[in-house]
């Protein structure tokens, strides 16, 4: 057997939340729940993954809304602890979850660079020297980037996230549906560092809605569904699967 | 929760940073809030109250050295309820253990302080305090304070995550506890008969170690110093018990 340098190892992970359980749309409603009802109730959301991801590959997560993407990114990037089973990551994963979120809107472009990049555990010598990439990258201006992010446009918003991002060589970067903000030709230059990314060796996790999305830069993927996986393989079956 | 590691640090050191510039952002007095914020409080009392307490001997110094301790409480729990919802959208996206964000409010908020304390102490030798080695005694009354309001902060603060209901119980709560901490009054007025329920009150004791030292000029009795470290350790490990418990649904109900 070909010994498989594998970055993320799942086996058997069960995930689940804890979600109040009486509905908290009144207060008589809240008394009367009382003894009867739990407080929280348990809400399986993953069932029993198995997901083995190679150093280096460049991998696609397919599922609806609801099927438990989201989550099993936020497990893999260590936010939410498995109830069962093991997981193993080999690397740093660089968060992307939900691009421009992160910022703080009182703050200047500058500041929140300083902010975000700390929040990634990035020492402040290897900001100093990103710093110029991000202005590159982001296409902001020094006047702009001395702005408070509440007076930036989504658009605005979105580059400078991402630049922030990508800015420090991550082993293992996630993309949750990212890409579909900001303008074409900002989604062509996204797409040019992630083929970059790819290039330097790190592993990509891609989540997306739209097969043909993934087929841009997957090789393999899986489709989730309810929690569980229900197709792993090559894009071009993941992409017939779900047809 | 481990020791703290050096990536932790330089998250936390950001988390500071970030609220204390967040704090004055869009105020033109910035800072100087910190200071004007209990001068008006102390005015007031000092207006309102100086004619009811004529036995009170320097009643002003009285009331600064109270009011300074209070209001340090008052706002970093009333901020330290929010803060693990506020930081929602980054605990989401980022691994980052959630007390620190309360554990960086109240950080941001010692620092508030000792800046905004340093000006009060020639305020109260003007007013008559005494410059002697017993106001040592204030070190180990600010971290033992500190650690205190850490513990209760992070029971509110977890609490509120999934019911804010607690936020709002706070805010009609606190000031109700002014009132039944010796901050503006001194405790003589309270029936012998009920001191037992009024010495529940932990606030009352910080308070009262608060007096005996600035106002009183004394060294913090043994007595004193075993019930406020008691205070403080069961108030951090109730706290850290409780959000240890609960950091699960944290995630989950943001």
């Amino acid at each position: 057997m070909v010994h498989k340098d594998l970055i993320i190892e799942c086996k058997n992970l069960n995930v689940s939340f804890y979600i109040q359980g009486h509905g908290m749309g009144s207060f008589k409603e809240f008394l009367l729940s009382l003894g009867t009802k739990k407080p929280f109730v348990r809400k399986q959301v993953l069932f029993d993954l198995n997901l083995e991801i190679e150093r280096g590959e460049c991998f696609g997560i397919l599922g609806r809304n609801g099927s438990g993407k989201s989550t099993l990114l936020r497990v893999l990037s260590g936010i939410i602890k498995p109830d069962s089973g093991t997981l193993k990551v080999n690397g740093n994963v660089a968060p992307l979850l939900a691009l421009g979120v992160g910022l703080e809107q009182e703050l200047s472009g500058y500041e929140n660079i300083e902010l975000c990049s700390s929040l990634m555990r990035i020492s402040s010598e290897r900001i100093k020297k990103a710093l110029n990439y991000i202005r590159e990258f982001s296409e902001l201006s020094h006047e702009q980037l001395s702005m408070q992010v509440k007076r930036y446009s989504s658009g605005m918003m979105s580059r400078l996230g991402f630049a922030i991002a990508v800015a420090y060589e991550p082993e293992i970067f996630i993309i949750d549906e990212a890409l579909s903000v900001g303008d074409l030709f900002f989604r062509e230059k996204c797409y040019k560092r992630i083929n970059e990314i790819i290039a330097s060796g790190a592993t990509i996790i891609f989540v997306s809605q739209d097969p043909q999305e993934l087929k841009k830069i997957c090789q393999r993927g899986m489709i989730l569904e309810h929690g569980q996986i229900v197709h792993i393989g090559d894009i071009n079956s993941i992409e017939n699967f779900y047809k | 929760m481990g020791l703290i590691k050096e990536d932790h640090l330089i998250i936390l050191k950001s988390l500071v940073i970030k609220d204390l510039k967040l704090k004055y952002k869009n105020s033109i007095l910035g800072y100087f809030w910190s200071l004007l914020h209990p001068i008006i409080y102390i005015s007031i009392f000092y207006i309102v109250f100086s004619n009811a307490f004529p036995t009170v001997e320097n009643y002003a110094l009285y009331v600064i050295s109270g009011i300074l301790f209070w209001t340090f409480f008052s706002t970093s729990t009333s901020q330290m309820t929010g803060a693990i919802v506020n930081g929602a959208h980054i605990l989401k996206s980022i691994y980052i253990p959630g007390y620190f964000f309360p554990l960086s409010l109240l950080m941001s908020a010692i620092v508030n302080f000792i800046l905004s304390l340093i000006p009060f102490i020639f305020i109260m030798i003007a007013l008559g305090a005494k410059i002697d080695f017993n106001l040592i005694c204030v070190i180990p009354i600010i971290i033992l304070f500190s650690a205190f309001t850490y513990g209760f902060g992070l029971i509110l603060g977890s609490l509120n995550v999934f019911y804010r209901d607690v936020n709002m119980i706070w805010m009609s709560f606190s000031p109700a506890l002014f009132y039944a901490t010796p901050v503006a009054y001194v405790i003589d007025i309270v029936p012998e008969k009920w001191l037992f329920v009024y010495k529940l009150n932990p606030l009352m004791h910080f308070i009262e170690a608060i007096h005996h030292v600035i106002y009183n000029g004394l060294w913090l009795t043994w007595t004193e110093l075993i019930i406020l470290t008691t205070l403080a350790i069961s108030s951090l490990y109730l706290g850290i018990a409780l959000y240890k418990k609960l950091e699960k649904g944290f995630v989950s109900n943001l």
